[in-house]
């Protein structure tokens, strides 16, 4: 299953989404898509269901009803520890996911995954790249695919997303938000090296937007959430300081580790959904960081 | 002597053809009576330079028939039908199969039977015919070129049971006739000889698309590396520098899979192969990946106009052509679509409309795009390109060219560059 195909060519509404995950990042973003759309919509965080819990799963199975299209975000993500206690965590997780779809085959599965299911310094990823994780969290996302493609009964979607930004990430992880974050707070910016490395980000609001056309068209298989364009972080550093009318000051620092790169294959995403266009890298850091400093006005502008 | 040709396909007509302009008479053999009526009428089923005009001229020597009695006269038989591969590239041999068993019957007992198909290395022993009377003989056609590969070939490499013996006068004279080196040897080398030449040339076209994408990054020209690499002895003057869209065509895609599919059942590496296979799929998509980052973007509803459908020029195949797959991942855009010679495709969507003519194709487009380097397509006009609403040309192959479109105020989107 390494390309996407749509159950459905025409797009048509699902009946109920299930979110698992709703509370986070991405999970509060798509809620408010598709509740925009008035979409029923069902958002299970961690308040209303912990999935590290073993009742969670029975508790699922009473949620749940076979018409509905299932979205697993629910992840322990690295910046709340990337070891071997949340890697146990995670698979709980999974295991009591799966263990709810075994009872309730669902009409439609998406897992968001990662692009840490990838080496590094590989030249070009595609889906069709051999998936070798070289940390903890990209090996459970990887065994949390493997998990979810037991369940034979259930339509299942990998998404496997590279870096996501937006204004309300609250992960603080190295890359957009952080950047922009330490020069509203501290007038510059901190890079590791030389900020040699390249990356691809993807803007919260498209990456939203596949899941919502992975939805309508009961897509399955893998797709990687990627634009295809990456960036070293200092020119990302530079775009961010750009934005500011006082100068942004952009430190280095002595590298301590070898220097990594990530570069995306973006067609699949085109080919899948041709019509598709992605936020430019600009738009959307111009974008977040106006909602920052709208957000930054307010509060000290009572 | 007389010569018969099996299966009017691609590789049979054109054979056949060619060995008539050598003076030879030839019976061409088919069992589609429509084929035969066709050839008949000099209406070959392919489209070659020259294939059409030297059917006439040499009408007096060729025979066409459906009839197998009539290949009792023949004292050299080619076995030539085009083998037909699925999505994967493997070889369906059925119709190979059959057409040996339908006229084995029919053949003089001591005529000599040669395989010109493109077959995998273990066929022609098996092949139930006098072992001393059975050769294999490499193809070389290549679209477009047909012609001249079979009037000029640059030698002839012909499997056999025992190298060591002398081939048969009769077949002796013929291959003697083209005045090029003959090399016999046992009936799997050659069978291998036809995947290794093949493979040699993707390895060529694989490093070319590699080195150019670097070229395009970093803002080298492959244009200006291409020449100094011909001028080294080791790569050589003839060898196949220019950047593309992937392999295409169907026969190269063939031998990697089957080479493949042997490597494995062996236990040999095969690793390289299947990076140049994963490597054909990812530059296919730069048309695609192209029109994404640099065209699609600035227009709310972009028309876009395909020129050229065949998966390369002077060829009406469009088997694996990567216009035809742009095409699919293009369906929701308006799209105006101009071939030569190619004037539909297999699958139908709504928003595809194709044109007769050049110009009217591209009078209402935002971009241009160039899929098959046709001869014709060079003489665009860029005068009448900038009058127009085309602001963007994605122009794989350079067909026009790249500073002067620039000069126009064109944007030209090149591979290498």
């Amino acid at each position: 299953m390494n390309s996407l195909n749509h159950l459905l060519n025409q797009e048509k509404k699902p009946n109920r989404i299930v979110i698992l995950g709703a509370n986070g990042f991405i999970g509060k973003t798509l809620y408010c898509l598709l509740k925009q759309e008035n979409l029923e919509v069902l958002p299970l965080g961690r308040q209303e269901l912990d999935l590290t819990n073993e009742s969670s799963s029975d508790k699922l199975v009473s949620l749940l009803k076979e018409t509905d299209s299932v979205v697993f975000l629910s992840t322990i993500t690295p910046d709340k520890g990337n070891n071997n206690e949340t890697f146990v965590q995670n698979m709980l997780m999974a295991k009591n996911v799966c263990y709810a779809l075994e009872k309730v085959k669902v009409s439609h599965l998406i897992y968001l995954s990662s692009d840490t299911v990838y080496p590094l310094n590989h030249g070009i990823i595609s889906e069709t790249s051999p998936a070798h994780p070289e940390n903890l969290f990209g090996a459970m996302h990887l065994s949390r695919e493997y998990m979810l493609k037991g369940l034979t009964s259930v339509p299942l979607a990998i998404l496997r997303s590279t870096l996501v930004y937006g204004f309300e990430d609250t992960h603080n992880s190295y890359g957009p938000n952080r950047l922009r974050r330490m020069a509203f707070n501290e007038g510059k910016i901190s890079l590791f090296g030389q900020g040699e490395e390249n990356r691809d980000h993807i803007f919260i609001d498209d990456l939203i937007k596949i899941i919502r056309h992975v939805l309508f068209h009961k897509s399955t298989g893998v797709l990687n959430l990627v634009t295809g364009q990456s960036i070293s972080y200092m020119e990302l550093a530079k775009k961010i300081a750009s934005f500011f009318d006082s100068p942004i000051e952009i430190s280095c620092s002595e590298r301590k580790n070898p220097i990594t790169h990530r570069h995306f294959d973006s067609s699949s995403i085109f080919k899948a959904f041709p019509t598709f266009k992605f936020t430019s890298l600009d738009e959307g850091l111009k974008s977040t960081y106006e909602k920052e400093l709208n957000s930054r006005c307010t509060l000290s502008c009572p | 002597m007389i010569i018969a040709y099996v299966g009017m396909t691609h590789l049979g007509v054109v054979s056949a053809v060619g060995s008539a302009e050598k003076g030879f008479t030839i019976v061409c053999f088919d069992e589609s009576e429509q084929v035969i009526n066709n050839l008949k009428k000099c209406n070959p089923p392919v489209v070659e330079p020259q294939l059409a005009d030297l059917l006439k001229k040499n009408a007096d020597k060729l025979t066409f028939t459906y009839q197998l009695n009539d290949l009792q006269k023949a004292d050299i038989v080619y076995v030539a039908p085009d083998i037909p591969t699925n999505e994967l590239g493997q070889s369906n041999l059925s119709p190979i199969h059959n057409y040996i068993e339908h006229i084995s019957p029919h053949l003089k007992p001591d005529a000599i039977l040669v395989v010109l198909s493109q077959v995998p290395p273990g066929f022609t022993e098996k092949v139930n015919w006098k072992k001393e009377n059975l050769y294999y003989q490499v193809e070389t056609l290549i679209f477009g070129q047909a012609i001249n590969r079979t009037l000029f070939p640059e030698r002839f490499i012909i499997g056999m049971a025992n190298p060591k013996s002398p081939l048969p006068k009769k077949l002796l004279d013929f291959l003697q006739s083209y005045d090029c080196p003959i090399l016999p040897m046992h009936f799997k080398s050659a069978e291998l000889t036809k995947i290794a030449i093949n493979l040699f040339l993707i390895s060529t076209v694989s490093t070319t698309n590699v080195i150019a994408e670097l070229c395009e990054k970093i803002k080298a020209d492959w244009s200006e590396i291409a020449p100094a690499l011909k001028l080294d002895k080791r790569i050589g003057k003839h060898a196949y520098l220019s950047p593309g869209l992937g392999i295409s065509g169907g026969n190269l895609e063939r031998d990697m899979t089957t080479f493949c599919s042997l490597a494995s059942q062996h236990g040999t590496d095969f690793s390289v192969i299947q990076s140049w296979k994963k490597n054909s799929q990812y530059r296919l998509n730069w048309v695609l990946k192209k029109l994404h980052e640099e065209v699609i973007p600035k227009f709310e509803n972009p028309k876009l106009s395909i020129l050229g459908l065949a998966y390369k020029k002077n060829t009406s195949s469009i088997k694996n052509s990567p216009a035809v797959k742009l095409i699919s991942h293009l369906k929701d855009f308006h799209i105006s679509c101009f071939d030569p010679i190619v004037k539909s495709i297999p699958e139908k969507f709504s928003k595809i409309k194709f044109f007769n003519s050049l110009n009217d194709t591209y009078s209402n487009a935002d971009a241009l795009i160039i899929m098959t380097p046709w001869d014709e397509f060079s003489y665009l006009s860029l005068k009448d390109l900038v009058k127009s609403n085309v602001k963007d040309i994605v122009d794989p192959f350079g067909v026009l060219n790249h500073e002067e479109c620039a000069l126009a105020g064109l944007n030209h989107y090149q591979l290498g560059k």
